[in-house]
């Protein structure tokens, strides 16, 4: 609490001790109406003091439809039917109740969004406040915003690294959870690159910075997830439009249902015109005429929902996309670098006369000076050192294979174009070959087996595919530069029922403008990429989402969803989060508006006291704030 | 030239009526206010060399226009 809730909470209490001695005091005791009216008069100006002051301060500049100045009406309103109806019809307390609990309810709003903005502030948590900056072989303690690219920074064991760079001594491990929402601790070295944002856990480590504290991942994110105003979500847009009508609609209804019943009553008919019973009613329209509770949880829950996410690893660039991301409908996934690793491995061997073991002995030796990926990702899986004085001869024949002489032995390792060339027969059929690329190999004339080469599909991709199918997003998609018969194998094993291979990036673009023009108005369609190469399509899609993102400000950039790590379980946790989001939004707005009109018309017919509205605009507030802040505490639970 | 600056206002209305007073002022290109983490985002006009200068008068500007009792953290 601040020194300024710390004074209210103060008048808020006194107030309220006197209007309740003075309550009993007035009951036991026979006072005149005039000394009453002084006797509260009291609290009233202890709590209600500063209210005059602004609404009068607002009055001169012509602001009629400020809230101060309702309170400060209604307030006054009802002192006047106190004093003046004869039939006793209000009464002391409730006028002063007015501001005491308006004020009770601006106290609530001020501590919890304040409360609220500190947990969600902890979660997107990023940056630090000084850096230690080695200069002349001493330590300073500066502002991060002054340090120079290149300079040597120290950061401590649980410091967080505050600016992005090379380690240049030492060694430690970091905690990214709080970048890519992942508990496992990377280990780093001299050498190594690291990102602002990171815990640094073990050891003292000295960072040459690569770029400006601006510049930095950390800074760039908490820009990203805090500045997204020109990103305003369809419903707070709407919102904003409701609350510049519904005041000026609120006040004009309380001094049509003051004047127009009553006239009516005394011109028109022969019962008595019953001006403060209608009055008293127009009183309680203006208590509920402010808008507060919506326009402040709106904006609250995608706050929420927003750091949320990242603590999940998952940046939403502004309410817009939270939005869209809740109507998914279509999912259109890359394949390579999204749902598998996007590197070669060997995936099996097939077609062997000798040991598959033997087989990529020979293969891996023939390979070993090789730097083609293939080759590279033959020799990765054959476990045992290379003896290279084993190795004679060694042609490399492009675009076919490779020809070497091993252990005295004739080693052919390539494409079947080489060993049909070389005159052998036997090689594996195509069907057997359909998931990845084949490479052959034969030794002495006679071809022993095949390595099937392929881009290993990620171990959370089908389950990833199978969480959005649950989810209800049945069309998903797959694109992929790669032949069918792999794009098709991938699809296979993941479940993904539409596919469309051989693409070149701007094919890709093509399609999914297609499968836009196709999808119902108001779904969103949304395209996961690695964000490198798919830039185009990413600025396409409704929603692009970029999968491990983590220091590729292409892919910051481009996308409007950012994956930091490179799991695919994200894009659909991603979407509950959005739909978690929106369905909070709209039950805030349903409540608080049919709160809100319920009394308006109970006001209206008679059936609304004061009281009931002053405890259902104050309720209202903290309940829709309240609502709006489960948008982020469930996300940490589900953690766990 | 972008900056960021801390600003101390009571309600989402109130800091809506920042970013539009404070849009408006001489000097500024864009300006984005977030009530939940109370921070104002300025760009500066390229020509504009004193930046205080600015900020002083969007503060002026905001006081007269949205409350007097809000606030911004410049210097």
């Amino acid at each position: 609490m601040n020194r300024k809730q710390k004074k209210i909470l103060f008048r808020i209490i006194i107030s309220f001790v006197l209007t309740a001695v003075l309550a009993v005091a007035v009951n036991s005791l026979e006072l005149s109406l005039s000394v009453i009216f002084f006797l509260f008069a009291v609290p009233y100006l202890v709590i209600g003091y500063d209210i005059w002051i602004k609404a009068f301060s607002n009055l001169k500049k012509g602001r009629v439809f400020d809230e101060n100045f309702l309170m400060a009406f209604a307030s006054a309103g009802a002192f006047a039917i106190a004093i003046l109806d004869p039939d006793g019809r209000g009464d002391f307390i409730e006028a002063v109740a007015v501001i005491l609990f308006y004020q009770v309810g601006e106290f609530f709003e001020g501590y919890i969004v304040d409360k609220s903005r500190r947990e969600i502030d902890k979660l997107v948590n990023l940056t630090s406040d000084i850096v230690h900056v080695e200069q002349n072989n001493e330590l300073r303690d500066v502002d991060p915003d002054t340090v120079n690219t290149g300079s040597v920074i120290v950061v401590k064991p649980g410091e967080k690294i505050p600016i992005d760079g090379v380690v240049v001594e030492g060694k430690s491990t970091l905690d990214t959870a709080a970048l890519t929402g992942e508990s496992m601790p990377r280990s780093i070295d001299c050498g190594d690159e690291v990102l602002s944002g990171c815990i640094n856990i073990s050891g003292v480590v000295r960072i040459r910075t690569s770029r400006l504290y601006e510049d930095s991942t950390a800074a760039k994110i908490l820009e990203l997830v805090e500045n997204s105003s020109a990103h305003k979500a369809r419903s707070e847009k709407f919102i904003s439009r409701f609350a510049r009508v519904y005041t000026p609609f609120v006040c004009f209804g309380a001094l049509a249902l003051a004047l127009l019943p009553p006239v009516y009553l005394k011109f028109m008919t022969s019962e008595p015109a019953g001006w403060f019973e209608w009055v008293y009613r127009a009183l309680t329209f203006l208590v509920i005429s402010c808008p507060c509770a919506l326009v402040i949880s709106i904006p609250l829950t995608f706050f929420a929902a927003i750091g949320g996410s990242s603590r999940n690893g998952i940046l939403v660039k502004g309410a817009t996309f939270m939005e869209k991301l809740a109507r998914t409908d279509y999912a259109v996934m890359d394949k390579t670098g999204t749902l598998t690793e996007g590197s070669f491995c060997v995936s099996r061997i097939c077609n062997n006369v000798v040991d598959a073991d033997k087989l990529i002995k020979y293969a891996a030796y023939a390979e070993s000076s090789s730097n083609h990926p293939v080759a590279q990702s033959i020799v990765k899986a054959f476990p045992q050192k290379i003896d290279r004085s084993l190795i004679g001869d060694i042609e490399e024949i492009a675009g076919q294979g490779i020809r070497a002489e091993v252990g005295g032995q004739q080693v052919l390792v390539g494409n079947e174009k080489l060993l049909v060339s070389c005159g052998i027969s036997g090689i594996a059929s195509a069907d057997a070959v359909q998931a990845g690329t084949a490479v052959h190999v034969a030794v002495d004339g006679s071809y022993i087996g095949s390595i099937i080469i392929s881009d290993s599909i990620r171990e959370t991709s089908a389950s990833a595919v199978g969480a959005l199918k649950k989810m209800g997003i049945n069309r998903i998609a797959m694109l992929t530069g790669d032949t069918a018969d792999v794009a098709g194998y991938v699809a296979g094993c993941l479940g993904i029922g539409e596919v469309h291979s051989g693409l070149l990036p701007h094919d890709k673009v093509a399609v999914v403008q297609e499968i836009m023009k196709g999808k119902p108005a108001g779904s969103s369609l949304i395209f996961v990429g690695d964000g490198i190469n798919d830039a185009p399509v990413l600025t396409v899609a409704d929603v692009g989402i970029a999968m491990g993102g983590i220091g590729s400000d292409a892919a910051i950039e481009a996308a409007d969803v950012i994956i930091m790590d490179d799991n695919p379980m994200k894009i659909a946790k991603a979407v509950g989060i959005a739909r978690r989001c929106m369905s909070i939004t709209w039950q805030n707005i349903l409540f608080a508006l049919g709160v809100k009109f319920s009394c308006l018309v109970l006001g209206a017919i008679g059936y609304a006291s004061l009281w009931l509205a002053i405890f259902a605009d104050v309720g209202v507030l903290i309940l829709v704030v309240l609502n709006a802040l489960r948008a982020m505490i469930n996300v940490k639970e589900s953690k766990s | 030239m972008k900056k960021m600056f801390k600003i101390a206002v009571d309600c989402p209305v109130c800091a809506g009526k920042m970013e539009v007073t404070a849009g408006k002022t001489p000097g500024v290109k864009e300006a984005t206010v977030n009530f939940l983490s109370l921070k104002m985002w300025i760009e500066f006009e390229e020509n504009v060399e004193d930046h205080i200068a600015v900020m002083k008068e969007v503060l002026a500007n905001c006081r007269k226009e949205v409350d007097d009792d809000v606030e911004i953290f410049f210097e």
